[in-house]
């Protein structure tokens, strides 16, 4: 038993504040003021879930963690409930969630570290 | 679905689960939004019980939950994964009826 069964260090564990707020600029950056983008919204959130997972993945540090990157776009006026359960190893594994919203849209960014021991 | 050869558990009975927990709780045509908390939890947790149970230890599990309320204004779910596709799986079940739709998903990852 060595040490690629531990949970990552101190300087490769991933930091969940620094995650969320590369999340939020992404966010910020490619939605702005956005209105909900009606038939471009399979590659709205293609393109923002693509964009946030190659920028925590490109993190030095961050190699031995697996991402992903779930995208919901709402328009105005709907109700909605989102929430998730996890079998994960909470020292080790991380959920980062962020979210923008404009008078026209909503959109939830939630992304999930898993780390490989 | 194409059938991973050996990750130790079966993608159609991962589908089967999530389905089978979706029409297990899904109630009545109208949608009450007080009523969601219960409604997402019994999915949820039934989803994560059964899945637990036909996994690996080595596989770790995340079973996401999404309700909304069928309006005139559109919604959109996407999935981006940095993983390996060999060994890492992404199964979703939809179901909608007048009222809202559910959409739950299940990452099943190697650690």
């Amino acid at each position: 038993m060595g040490s690629e069964l531990a949970a990552p260090g101190y300087m490769h564990r991933l930091r969940e504040p620094a995650a969320a707020a590369m999340v939020r600029d992404i966010l910020q950056r490619e939605l702005g003021a956005a209105e909900y983008p009606g038939d471009q919204a399979a590659d709205v959130g293609r393109r923002l879930g693509a964009l946030i997972e190659q920028r925590l993945a490109a993190e030095p540090g961050w190699a031995r963690y697996k991402f992903i990157a779930n995208i919901v776009l709402l328009g105005a006026g709907a109700g909605a409930r989102m929430g998730v359960s996890s079998l994960w190893d909470p020292h080790a594994d991380h959920v980062v969630h962020e979210s923008l919203t404009t008078p026209r849209l909503r959109c939830v960014a939630a992304v999930f570290a898993v780390c490989v021991y | 679905m194409t059938e991973p050869a050996d990750r130790g558990y079966s993608t159609s009975d991962v589908y089967k689960y999530l389905k089978a927990a979706v029409e297990m709780a899904a109630g009545p045509d109208q949608y009450q939004h007080a009523q969601l908390g219960e409604l997402h939890n019994n999915i949820v947790d039934y989803a994560t019980k059964k899945i637990s149970a036909i996994r690996p230890p080595s596989v770790k599990v995340i079973v996401t939950c999404t309700i909304v309320q069928n309006t005139d204004a559109g919604f959109h779910i996407s999935n981006s994964t940095h993983w390996d596709d060999d060994r890492d799986s992404l199964v979703t079940y939809q179901f909608q009826n007048k009222s809202m739709t559910v959409v739950v998903t299940a990452y099943l990852v190697q650690s």
